[in-house]
Formats: structure tokens, sequence, C-alpha cells
């Protein structure tokens, strides 16, 4: 049985936090791999050919003691459920509750894109033909901005990989290198 | 959001083997084993999981939960408990151990003592409570 004040005893130990933290982070991940494959593919090998992976990186994905998965993979199991993955990092105390919660059923009401697409509208969220060219995303809790004006120095590569991702970002953001600054308040 | 409760056995008297393992162990290794449990408590379905295999033959009646680290040679862990759940959703942890490479298991007499334990509860000696 979970406690919040057993668990969060434990974490006063740095080493004992430590390996929870990790182990909960490659379990977890593989975990929920695996069930949301079995929910919307079925078997290994339709999640390895929707992700354009091989059968064996599946089965190693969900193995909950491999833990070297890089983001690339996730990226692409993702990608091949047809929804997102995000690493966070956050406090202790979320930490507990992630696990306190960790549930099959929960990670199964996870919605692919075209499973939200179509709820999305019924749900009154909001609606597509009002909203200018994509400029703001639709819903969330409260303004952020996703995507701030860089400065001079965040724009300036500081070596060769920066170069090439600052140049892939400025591709996805969109033409021109024109950027984009969400602010969900502007929504109605 | 658990779909299963773990429990403990206790021996009359107070002692809780399994609590008594955990304790012995090294911190790692006590991290490892408690998100394991949390997995487990998660997964709707333990015969298709790689963490926990059913024991058969002389240790017919015993469900083990397998899980290992790297510490920096690999080690592997199979704490035991009563399989079939002798309440539906509840699997009562016995004893652990440590399996060692060429299958000896530390303590050796890890699994016959979990017999014995689950032969006692049956008895009516002893108790089983959550485990924490």
């Amino acid at each position: 049985m979970i406690t919040f004040k057993g668990t969060w005893q434990k974490l006063s130990n740095k080493q004992y936090r430590d390996h929870y933290a990790l182990s909960l982070l490659k379990r977890s991940v593989a975990f929920q791999i695996k069930t949301l494959r079995k929910k919307h593919c079925g078997t290994q090998a339709a999640l390895a050919e929707k992700s354009n992976l091989k059968q064996g990186v599946i089965s190693r994905s969900e193995d909950q003691e491999y833990g070297n998965l890089t983001f690339n993979t996730v990226g692409r199991i993702a990608a091949g459920l047809d929804m997102a993955f995000i690493g966070k990092f956050v406090p202790f105390t979320e930490l507990i509750r992630f696990s306190a919660e960790l549930s099959e059923e929960e990670f199964k009401k996870i919605l692919t894109f075209d499973e939200e697409n179509a709820a999305l509208p019924a749900l009154g969220l909001f609606d597509l033909s009002s909203m200018e060219e994509s400029r703001f995303l639709p819903i969330g809790p409260m303004p952020v901005e996703v995507k701030a004006e860089p400065s001079e120095r965040d724009a300036k590569p500081q070596n060769a990989a920066d170069a090439a991702d600052l140049a892939s970002s400025n591709q996805r953001i969109g033409p021109k290198g024109e950027r984009r600054s969400l602010d969900f308040a502007k929504t109605g | 959001m658990s779909i299963w409760r773990i429990k403990a056995y206790w021996l009359p008297g107070d002692t809780c083997p399994i609590r008594d393992w955990y304790r012995n162990q090294d911190v790692p290794v006590q991290a490892e084993f408690d998100v394991v449990l949390e997995t487990l408590q998660a997964t709707v379905d333990w015969s298709d999981t790689s963490s926990f295999g059913v024991l058969k033959r002389d240790h017919k009646g015993l469900g083990e939960i397998r899980f290992s680290l790297e510490t920096p040679e690999k080690r592997r862990f199979r704490p035991v408990g009563i399989w079939p759940p002798i309440a539906e959703g509840e699997f009562v942890l016995l004893a652990g151990c440590e399996k060692r490479r060429n299958g000896v298991l530390i303590p050796g007499n890890a699994f016959t003592l979990a017999l014995e334990y689950k032969r006692r509860l049956a008895d009516g000696e002893g108790r089983i409570d959550d485990y924490v």
C-alpha cells in the first residue's frame, strides 16, 4: 500500500530517491507503451510497423528492466500510437502522485489524435472554423508562452549542432522563420 | 488507483519475514522492489508481465516477483507470495530472496519457508496485513 508519508520518509534518503526515480522512469514508460500498444495496436509487430521500428525494439521498449530507450525511439513509438510523449522534470511530491495513480485503465484513456479530434467539437471546447490560422492552441489551463521570441544570445548558434537545430526549428515554425507566440487567453 | 493490494504475512509474535528481508537489502534494491510493486499493483493481468512468474512442482502455490539490478553486476531478486491469490486482487508476500547465477537462492530455503508460512496461515497461525 503506497502512502504519501511512507514514501516521503524513504525519499529522504538521497540514494533511495535517486534509484526510485530512475526505476519509476524506466518501468513506467515501458508500462505505458505496453498498455497503449495492447489497446491501440494489438501486436508488437503492428506497433513496430506504425512506428517504423523493428518488432524487437518494441519488445525491448516494453521490458521494464531495459531502461536504455532513446528519446528518438520513444518519440517514434508515440508517433506510431498517434499521441505525444513529454518528458518533464517534476518535484518528488508529483512523482509520488504519479506513482500512486499509475493504472492501466488511466493510460487506456489517452486518446489518439483522431479520437481527440473527433471528441473536441462535441465537448464544445473550440470551433475550428473561427480560429485564426493555427495561431493559438485551443485548450490549456492558463496562458503559457510556448515559444518566446529568442534573445540575440539564444538565437546565435553556439556550435554546429545548435546551428542545425536552429535551422530545423525555424523550418518547423513556419515560412520565413516566422515565430508564433501561443496565447490561450486569446482563444476565447 | 491500484488494482491489486499487496499484503504481507506476519508470524505470531509480530515478525514479518518479507519486511525483515526488505530491511536487510541495500537501498537501491529496496527502491527497485518498491517500484516493481507499484507497477504490479497497476497491472491487471500478472500472467502477461515479466515481473511475475508462477512457481510449479515443489513450490506450487507460490508466485514470485522478478526484478534485477545492475550494481554493477546483475543481481536477481525473487520475493515470493501466495498464488493463486487467497482473495481476489490481493497478493500476500511471504518471503524474499536473491537468485544467484547458478540458480542458488539466498537464503537457500526461501521457497520452502514461504510454503511453510502459507501452511501456517492456512492453519490460522499469524496474520496478514497491508504491506507498507
